[in-house]
């Protein structure tokens, strides 16, 4: 129920974000219960790597505390769509804070509107759009997977967002949205958005409204641009946005002098790192547990570099603090492309254009 | 539910556009507004036509007088780009001895004055030009391109948004907002989680309000935004551009930062809570969650509680009118010191940047004069008065928020120093600047205050054309939006 509303004290039914590092954030849910791999009810505990936690015991607790593990601690957050965004269960692929954020200016939503969204996919999107919505906006979101509707349904519903979202199992392609002349926004996240445009122009509201589609390739924005633009849209924009993030440290670079090196060891020192407690291991683990996860793991290659020059660090050394790119970023999410229906369109034409 | 005006009505905020060019002002009929610099591009409209259309519509200019335009709407607008005619090979015999345009300019401002349509000038010009048929169907595009911005003669009403407003600063200086960038600006406002029904503050300036404005857009009418500011006056120039309603508007209030709630009485606060852990804190505990349950729902039942508060805070209301007509005077001479500073801020960027772009305070004198020549219809923009304002903004504070926003072109690190006491454990903060090094001192400074899970970050912005054949980034783009530092605050 957190996402929808705000509250001091973590309650039975809350979805409440463990934050034990950068690149070791979960999203627990607050019930007794799990049902495990064998289909068996059993008590919702938590593990992690500095051991476990009862769930339940979170409850009473407030936002913003420690929570004590066995072998370490970590905070609970309140929930909120960027953070469920990068701890939520992967069901496809999903949009990132950086483009879902665009998508929401772009599209001018805000309390009130009433968006259209297909496919609903993981529901990372769906998320913020909900939140920005409020009480009084609406979602309609569509998917053909009938599974993924049934799961993101049932997680609005636990997150608070019920009453402001409506969830259809429809291929939109084939057959729309199914609401014509209601909407302030609609969002295609598909395949083949072409085949939805038309239907997404007839889903607006006919004193005008915003289309957004995403899409990987280049050829589909070329398609897509096409349609919009045989449609008779307006204000065609299509933009690519990366977050790059820096991991602040302190450097310490050896200095040559006269041509020789400093009689100081070479070092590079790291400093301002994370200071979990406990555990000097834990920094070691995250390297390797980072390799393979989100997007926002923080390279610590760095790390290994300094790692690798033992010794002590030099006084004549020079020192600076820096903001430290990652080695490895993902270098594409997919392009926007947005357009305006102009108000007073025809529409009655549509269905031929496509 | 928001006022949804669709309308383009007597005495409202409409943006301007024609091509590139975007534009605010207020209408009112029987006015005209002069828009574009200086000289050849320069053209005045009486917008009468516009009043009753629906925001979005494109308008004809049609020509009065020599400069002057009245507009009639577009039924049915086409994206012209029909002139192109089949292009060269390639480009190898171009000459560009600056003789390829056998007109010259007087003649072609001879034509248009005899009453041309921008298009058919645009033609003209195409068939004088000796180069335009060796063109690649590319360069004729963009020449053509390039001549319908100067000739073209549609424009489109657009109703105010976010998204118009930070393009129509970004393009015309950046420095007007600090370079925050519409993707920084997206950011923010996400990982500030600002929505409807909590209590939020934010610290501005340098950036017209904007952020200020972006914000209350995104609260709707339910819950309490505050924005703290440093000097003689708030910042919320893009806030009276954004046509809220009052209902709106009573969500913003403002406060002074050396007017801030006692600071001793909130660190106290969160040091209990914070060396004694969770369980304790019985005294404090029980003044907060009072206080919450007005915000914990986000239901519009919310405004009612809100106007009772307001009442207890002022007793005397019958005297408020008068205040607020005070207030509202030396607001008239604020905006005043706003503009001239506003002037001096851009001298002051282009002192910086040495290479950077002219400040274009051209059209704003036209607008000064428009708006002081009709202001009684104008909706008041202040709803409280400062006393009024002070003392919500205090217990907003008081109460906590649920998430912090400090943007400013100052050193900012101090204000976030001095506004985290307020913020509710587990809740988030961002903060922005146009630089990244004041950010990564904050980024262990913050630490201590019970920041966690922090990032800094910029992003990448990138623009496409996208036409057959021919989809490549943008020719320009910009080479930073400025950065962001975000995280959460938990307790110690
Ligand atoms: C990449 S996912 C969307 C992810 C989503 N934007 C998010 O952030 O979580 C695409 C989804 O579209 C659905 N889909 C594809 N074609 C569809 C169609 N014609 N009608 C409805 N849904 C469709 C797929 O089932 C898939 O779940």
């Amino acid at each position: 129920m957190s996402f929808s509303g705000f509250k001091e004290v973590i309650e039975e039914g809350d979805t409440v974000i463990l934050y034990i590092g950068v690149s070791q954030i979960y999203a627990l849910e607050v019930k007794p219960k799990v049902i495990n791999k064998n289909g068996q009810g059993v008590d919702n505990v938590f593990q992690t790597k500095y051991g476990s936690v009862k769930v339940m015991d979170l409850v009473g607790k407030k936002y913003g505390s420690r929570v004590n593990l066995s072998k370490g601690w970590g905070q609970v957050l309140y929930p909120t769509p960027e953070l469920w965004t990068i701890t939520l269960p992967h069901r496809t692929q999903i949009l990132y804070t950086p483009d879902i954020s665009m998508v929401l200016t772009q599209l001018e939503i805000g309390p009130g509107s009433i968006v259209c969204e297909a496919g609903t996919g993981s529901g990372s999107l769906s998320h913020a759009i909900l939140r920005a919505i409020g009480a009084n906006g609406k979602l309609h979101t569509f998917d053909f997977h009938k599974e993924r509707v049934k799961v993101a349904s049932e997680e609005f519903i636990r997150h608070g967002f019920g009453d402001r979202v409506i969830v259809l199992h429809r291929d939109v392609c084939d057959e729309g949205f199914g609401v014509e002349g209601v909407a302030d926004a609609v969002f295609l996240d598909l395949p083949k958005p072409w085949d939805a445009l038309p239907h997404a122009v007839s889903a607006i509201k006919t004193s005008g409204g915003r289309i957004c589609s995403f899409s990987p390739c280049i050829e589909q924005v070329a398609r897509t641009c096409e349609v919009l633009q045989s449609l008779g849209l307006q204000e065609l924009l299509t933009l690519e946005c990366l977050a790059r993030e820096f991991q602040v440290k302190s450097i310490s670079l050896p200095r040559v002098i006269n041509g020789q090196k400093a009689p100081t060891h070479q070092n590079t020192h790291v400093s301002q790192e994370e200071k979990q407690p406990d555990l000097k291991k834990k920094k070691v683990e995250e390297c390797v547990e980072g390799a393979g996860s989100d997007t926002n793991t923080k390279s610590d290659e760095h790390e290994q570099i300094a790692a690798g020059n033992k010794g002590q660090q030099g006084n004549g050394d020079f020192r600076f603090t820096t903001g430290i790119t990652q080695l490895k970023m993902p270098g594409h999410t997919g392009f926007l492309t947005f357009a305006s229906v102009p108000p007073g369109l025809a529409r009655n034409k549509l269905s031929c254009v496509a | 539910m928001p006022l949804k005006k669709n309308l383009i009505e007597e005495g409202c905020v409409v943006m301007v556009q024609k091509g590139a060019y975007l534009k605010t002002c207020r209408v009112f009929s029987g006015r005209s507004y002069t828009f574009g610099k200086r000289g050849d591009g320069q053209f005045t409209l009486n917008l009468d036509g516009a009043l009753g259309c629906p925001f979005g519509s494109s308008f004809r200019m049609d020509r009065v007088s020599n400069k002057m335009f009245s507009i009639t709407k577009i039924e049915n607008p086409v994206i012209s780009l029909d002139i192109v005619t089949e292009g060269g090979v390639d480009n190898r015999d171009l000459q560009d001895d600056g003789r390829s345009q056998k007109l010259t300019p007087d003649e072609i401002i001879t034509l248009k004055n005899k009453g041309l349509t921008g298009k058919e000038v645009i033609q003209v010009i195409t068939e004088n030009s000796s180069t335009f048929k060796d063109k690649t169907v590319y360069s004729q595009e963009k020449y053509v391109n390039k001549k319908q911005k100067k000739y073209g003669e549609t424009i489109t009403i657009h109703k105010p948004t976010i998204r118009l407003l930070n393009d129509m600063y970004y393009t015309q200086d950046p420095l007007k907002i600090a370079n925050l960038r519409i993707d920084t600006l997206s950011q923010l406002l996400c990982h500030s989680n600002v929505q409807a029904g909590g209590n939020f503050a934010v610290f501005e300036s340098g950036s017209q309000g904007l952020v200020t404005a972006a914000m209350l857009q995104r609260m709707g009418t339910v819950g309490h935004l505050v924005q703290v500011y440093h000097g003689a006056h708030p910042q919320r120039e893009a806030v009276d551009l954004m046509n809220f309603s009052e209902e709106e508007l009573l969500v913003l209030s403002f406060i002074n930062v050396t007017k801030l709630p006692e600071a001793t009485q909130r660190d106290s606060l969160t040091t209990t809570t914070a060396t004694t852990n969770t369980n304790t804190t019985t005294t404090t505990n029980s003044n907060t969650t009072t206080t919450t349950t007005s915000i914990t729902t986000a239901e519009p039942m919310d405004t009612n509680e809100e106007d009772e508060t307001r009442k207890e805070e002022t007793p005397h209301s019958s005297k408020s009118d008068e205040q607020k007509h005070t207030n509202e005077d030396s607001e008239e001479n604020l905006i005043q010191k706003d503009n001239e500073k506003l002037d001096c801020e851009s001298q002051e960027n282009k002192d910086q940047h040495v290479n950077g772009k002219k400040s274009e305070k051209q059209d704003q004198e036209t607008q000064k004069s428009g708006e002081q020549a009709k202001k009684p219809s104008r909706p008041r923009k202040f709803v409280r008065t400062q006393v009024e304002d002070v003392s919500m903004s205090s217990s907003v504070l008081e109460q906590g928020i649920m998430g912090l926003v400090v943007a400013c072109r100052q050193y900012p690190n101090d204000v976030v120093k001095e506004l985290m006491p307020f913020l509710h454990p587990g809740h988030s903060f961002v903060v922005f600047s146009p630089y990244k090094e004041p950010l990564m001192e904050l980024y262990s400074e913050v630490r201590t205050l019970g920041g966690t899970n922090m990032r800094l970050s910029e992003t990448w912005l990138r623009h496409y054309q996208v036409l057959p054949q021919r989809t490549h980034p943008a020719i320009n783009m910009s080479g930073g939006g400025g950065y962001l530092l975000y995280g959460t605050k938990v307790l110690k």
